[in-house]
């Protein structure tokens, strides 16, 4: 076996990315039990935990979904995508308690055993309003157990990126599992406009942002004329220093640096996850993946040793002041 | 993400941003008929 487990390395920057998500989720917790039994003295103390847990996971869910989009449209949010990993397991401890203690409350006490009374208690497929919304809960709960039980490096390396990416979109699948879930259960019995009114914008800023992220995006992902060997870029002065120029040749995205009076030409998709290198800038002469630090050399796009991962590097040219970039990888 | 992965990426935002608000509004539609 190639791959080994390392536990997970704690820096200052990890630590304080924990404490705030444990401090946020307390408080919200606190605040939101706090609040529940002022306005609804007759509730239980598990009725309020169970709703405490269920809005603050799909509460963090939205938070996790908003930052990629973010990031792609502002650099400014890109610590936040650093240790996103740590709130999606997170969210999904959240998940697991609401799930656990609604199978108690709703499933536990009857002559069946609580998953089968969970997947036969109600069987409305055909009815909106009666639908059996929970059964979506615990679909959703299985993805969001999936992700978080494969979100250590070692899984990454395991499964490898790609396959390990595709696994982790599971997420759209359970959020739109959870909006089914929510929307055909919790706002069926609550009245009051405040969860309707809170949902709905929630799903305006994530779609809206997605949509956003998307459309700024897209047409950079449109192949640059191909006739020669050599692809334009445009002028080397619009290139900043230790920054990258990013075009599209043939099927895949190459980032053009500019760094030392010269200029290096590599794969856009970082090794790690799959990162966008050309967003990332150069620190101590490596360039810098933006989205988890992996750093690459730019003559040759192999990592600084020990590390042995290594990216498609590309001739460059540059004459009369523009930029251009051979469209066949170096062997 | 490599190209296949983005534009998949971006297909599924698109349904999610049609279908989803589609479920929303039913399922307030269903509530209060």
């Amino acid at each position: 076996m190639s791959v080994q487990y390392q536990a997970v390395l704690m820096n200052p920057q990890k630590r304080a990315y924990d404490l705030t998500i444990a401090g946020g989720v307390v408080a919200y917790l606190a605040v939101f039990a706090g609040a529940g039994s002022l306005l609804h003295p007759n509730a239980t103390a598990e009725t309020l935990l169970i709703r405490a847990l269920g809005t603050g996971a799909f509460l963090l869910l939205h938070i996790i979904l908003t930052i990629g989009p973010l990031c792609r449209l502002d650099r400014r949010f890109l610590p936040l995508l650093y240790n996103r990993r740590h709130l999606g397991v997170t969210m999904f401890v959240l998940a697991l308690g609401h799930g656990a203690f609604s199978l108690v409350q709703f499933h536990a006490l009857g002559d069946v055993d609580p998953l089968t009374s969970l997947f036969s208690s109600n069987t409305r497929y055909d009815s909106l309003a009666q639908f059996p919304f929970q059964q979506l809960g615990f679909v959703a709960l299985l993805i969001l157990f999936l992700m978080a039980a494969t979100s250590h490096d070692f899984w990454l390396r395991m499964l490898g990126a790609p396959f390990w990416k595709r696994l982790h979109m599971l997420v759209y699948a359970a959020y739109g599992l959870l909006v089914g879930h929510v929307a055909l259960g919790a706002l069926q019995s609550e009245r009051s406009p405040v969860l309707a009114g809170v949902m709905g914008l929630g799903l305006v800023t994530v779609c809206g942002l997605h949509v956003a992220a998307a459309l700024r995006e897209s047409p950079v992902d449109e192949p640059a004329p191909v006739e020669e060997e050599f692809v334009r870029v445009g002028p080397l002065d619009a290139i900043p220093e230790n920054r990258a120029q990013v075009i599209t040749i043939g099927a895949e995205r190459v980032a053009v640096f500019r760094h030392d009076g010269k200029v290096s030409a590599l794969s856009n998709v970082c090794k790690h996850q799959g990162g966008p290198l050309g967003e990332g800038r150069i620190v101590g002469g490596c360039i810098t993946c933006p989205w988890h630090g992996y750093q690459y050399l730019p003559e040759t796009g192999a990592s600084p040793p020990p590390f042995t991962e290594k990216v498609d590097t590309f001739d460059t040219r540059v004459t009369g002041g523009q930029v251009y970039v051979c469209r066949r990888a170096r062997k | 993400m490599t190209r296949p992965l983005r534009r998949w990426h971006r297909r599924v935002w698109v349904a999610l941003s049609i279908l989803l608000p589609l479920l929303f509004v039913a399922a307030l539609w269903v509530r209060e008929s």
